[in-house]
């Protein structure tokens, strides 16, 4: 693998960076895959500071609803929930990254608002640690 | 030279730990595991969750058997009860003066009365809604047994005389017990075609035994447990960490899910629907919670009615009244028994400037007013409507957080 | 003394002795590299997936490492994260920058020694991992939520396929500065 060049320094040669690289891509291709390919569940849980503060499940949304979240300095984000989709519609977080990130809905991608904290993930169960349920 | 990959990866092997650590910010977390239980008692799986002496599982258990077999309509006390009675009343008498009312009369232990006390408050409460002298004629559809059949209307006619809070004289002692007096009239007494009055607990069996579990673990020290009785949940106190409870409502659709959850603390909070007990015949569902008025399974426009309260008997009894009442009837009842503006003393003399100056959170007056209503004796409630739409009363504005339904604010 | 391997991909060592050249080299690679940042925001993204960007203003910071130093790659990037932070972007985003930028150097520095001349697109490929490593630990770590990791491969994907086009960029432009000379 090492080789020297014409001064006599050692060097690690372009075949094996590139196979390095190419075993670390093969990685995440396979854990791209895995991630795609699961069947993601169709809960989308909002996480504030990993504390799931907001569940809703897609498939049964028949209307869709806005719903905003505060945070305790009065920052906010607005959701919209449509039938197997969700998005962040308005935040006045200053980058917007969670508005430009449009639809989602599957596992692929999460809805991140870095400025207010803010995850939505789809899951397959909602994040709501529901202790009992009257039924 | 490799040295400089494995640096690589020691740097991003470090960051990610350092990331993952930093993630674990705990909610909730509780030093102790709750220690449950869960068993089949009423025809139902009950769940205890309780923080404390494991040994009070098995208590708890115990009792719910113990209640179970006084309060049954099939077995132990009441349906002794209602075969003397069907007995005192029914056999042929060539002169209604014949009848010895000791035979229609009974004594009542602690746990029959208080169930039945807490029955006939409900029935007074609703007009008649609920109605624990609907035995006859749930033995008529015959509920819960293998041969379920569907009742003529003129049968329902007949049975439906059997029906009504006339036909009982109920006193409580001094000591809890009590007695029931039958009062089936001469007319009754004459018709040999129709059984005896009887009385069936069990729109209020589960609740009463929430609430005789609840004080029993609150007698023995319990600040923290939440049960569930097939169904019906009550919870006692806070969670140890002083988190409130979160309850599920289930989805009338497909118990496995909910179609929202709320926070409380010592409160019940009990759901009747038409698909908890059905059968079906010629492709009609006759489901278990009949209108006392007509005999017939109710037909309000409902498919569950989630109560909260904070007894849990009455909870229970509620959830079925309402849920025969329907969204308009009931709502006149919501009106007229929720207190908000008397039960907001600490507001009203902020308003004035007496208070401490914090501004309010609208967040936080949501919740004082639940909390309020809830002391007051009052109640809040959850509607799914035939049509699927979710409507809340306005106490739970804020506190009902719905999964994947809208959710209406009825006034 | 420069070794003859260093002089192989230095601009023109005559260039940069003078301080004020130097000064103008950066100055020019980090105006480029602001330019580049800004005409990649105007881009609608090719993926709705925040974090994954060509990250063309990085083929500036390794040109400016290989062909003239590592303070000046230090010096341009900077400029280009802080000045297109604050002028186009924001705060938040340039946290992510950052991380990832500072990970990223880090990254560079050791491939610096380690590379030969044709060899710069491997410290493209690296360093664009190494920036979506930087960026994941920040959502992490700011938004607590541990989960997000779940997503690292798809962003190593990404950091590979874009961090080569980013390294041959530069790998490229480095040989015909090279030539120029």
């Amino acid at each position: 693998m090492k080789t020297a060049d014409k001064t006599g320094k050692t060097y690690i040669s372009t075949r094996a960076w590139i196979v390095g690289i190419a075993v670390f891509f093969a990685v995440c291709v396979v854990g791209t895959v895995l991630l795609l390919v699961q069947k993601p569940g169709t809960v989308a849980n909002v996480y504030r500071d990993n504390e799931c503060i907001y569940s809703v499940d897609l498939s049964l949304v028949t209307e869709g609803f806005e719903k905003t979240f505060t945070d305790e300095n009065g920052h906010s984000n607005t959701i919209r929930v449509e039938n197997g989709r969700i998005r962040m519609i308005a935040a006045d977080c200053p980058d917007k990254v969670c508005v430009d990130t449009g639809w989602i809905g599957n596992g692929a991608v999460p809805i991140v608002c870095l400025p207010h904290h803010l995850v939505i993930r789809i899951e397959k169960q909602p994040q709501n640690d529901i202790d009992s349920v009257a039924r | 030279m490799k040295k400089a990959k494995k640096t690589i990866k020691t740097v991003v092997a470090m960051a990610l730990a350092a990331a993952l650590l930093a993630g674990c910010g705990p909610r909730g977390t509780h030093s102790e595991k709750p220690a449950s239980a869960s068993f089949f008692a009423m025809d139902t799986i009950m769940e205890i969750s309780l923080y404390g002496d494991a040994e009070l599982l098995s208590k708890a258990q115990a009792k719910v058997r113990e209640l179970e077999s006084v309060l049954s309509a099939t077995s132990g006390e009441v349906a002794r009860i209602n075969k003397a009675n069907d007995h005192g009343q029914r056999e042929n008498r060539e002169n209604v003066n014949d009848v010895n009312p000791a035979e229609l009369a009974f004594g009542l232990s602690f746990d029959v009365a208080g169930a039945i006390e807490s029955a006939l408050w409900v029935n007074e409460f609703s007009g008649g809604l609920f109605d624990i002298t609907i035995y006859p004629i749930m033995q008529l559809y015959g509920f819960g047994t293998d041969a379920p059949k569907v009742p003529s209307d003129a049968e329902l006619g007949e049975y439906l005389k059997l029906v009504g809070g006339r036909h009982l004289n109920f006193n409580r002692n001094f000591d809890g017990t009590g007695r029931l007096l039958f009062l089936p009239g001469p007319d009754l007494i004459r018709n040999t075609e129709l059984p005896g009055i009887g009385i069936d607990l069990g729109g209020i069996a589960k609740g009463y035994t929430g609430e005789r579990l609840a004080d029993m673990l609150a007698l023995e020290g319990v600040t923290s447990a939440i049960l569930n009785l097939g169904g019906n949940v009550q919870a006692i106190g806070t969670k140890p960490d002083g988190s409130l409870w979160r309850v599920g409502v289930a989805d009338p659709d497909d118990t496995s899910k909910q179609i929202g959850y709320l926070d409380v603390k010592d409160c019940a909070v009990v759901t009747s629907g038409s698909y908890q007990r059905f059968f079906e015949k010629d492709g009609v569902r006759y489901h278990h919670i009949l209108d006392p008025r007509t005999g017939k399974p109710a037909n309000s426009g409902l498919k569950s009615v989630t109560v909260i309260h904070r007894n849990g008997t009455l909870c229970d009894g509620l959830s079925t009244a309402f849920f025969v009442a329907g969204l308009e009837k009931t709502m006149e009842l919501y009106r007229a028994n929720t207190h908000y503006d008397e039960l907001r003393f600490g507001q009203g003399e902020e308003r004035e400037g007496r208070g401490s100056g914090t501004a309010a959170n609208p967040e936080d007056s949501g919740r004082q007013r639940f909390e309020n209503n809830l002391l007051g004796g009052g109640f809040e409630i959850i509607f799914v409507l035939e049509d699927g739409s979710v409507k809340v009363t306005k106490g739970l504005k804020d506190i009902f957080v719905p999964i994947g339904v809208k959710v209406e604010v009825v006034e | 003394m420069e070794t003859e391997k260093e002089k192989k991909y230095t601009i023109n060592p005559d260039h940069t002795r003078s301080r004020t050249r130097r000064l103008v080299y950066d100055a020019l690679l980090a105006g480029i590299a602001l330019v580049i940042f800004w005409v990649e925001l105007q881009i609608p993204p090719l993926t709705p997936i925040p974090g994954i960007k060509l990250g063309l203003a990085n083929v500036l910071s390794l040109i400016a490492l290989f062909a003239i130093g590592p303070v000046d790659a230090l010096a341009v990037l900077l400029v280009r994260i802080l000045l297109g932070g604050l002028v186009f972007g924001n705060p938040s985003a340039l946290l992510y920058s950052l991380a990832g930028g500072a990970l990223s150097y880090l990254v560079s520095l050791m491939l610096y020694k380690l590379l030969r001349p044709g060899q710069i697109f491997i410290c493209g490929i690296l360093c664009a991992v190494a920036h979506n490593v930087g960026q994941i630990a920040v959502a992490v770590l700011i938004t607590r939520t541990p989960a997000i990791l779940l997503y690292f491969p798809l962003l190593g994907v990404s950091g590979v396929v874009t961090g080569l086009f980013t390294g041959l960029a530069a790998g490229f432009a480095i040989k015909t500065l090279e030539k120029t000379n």
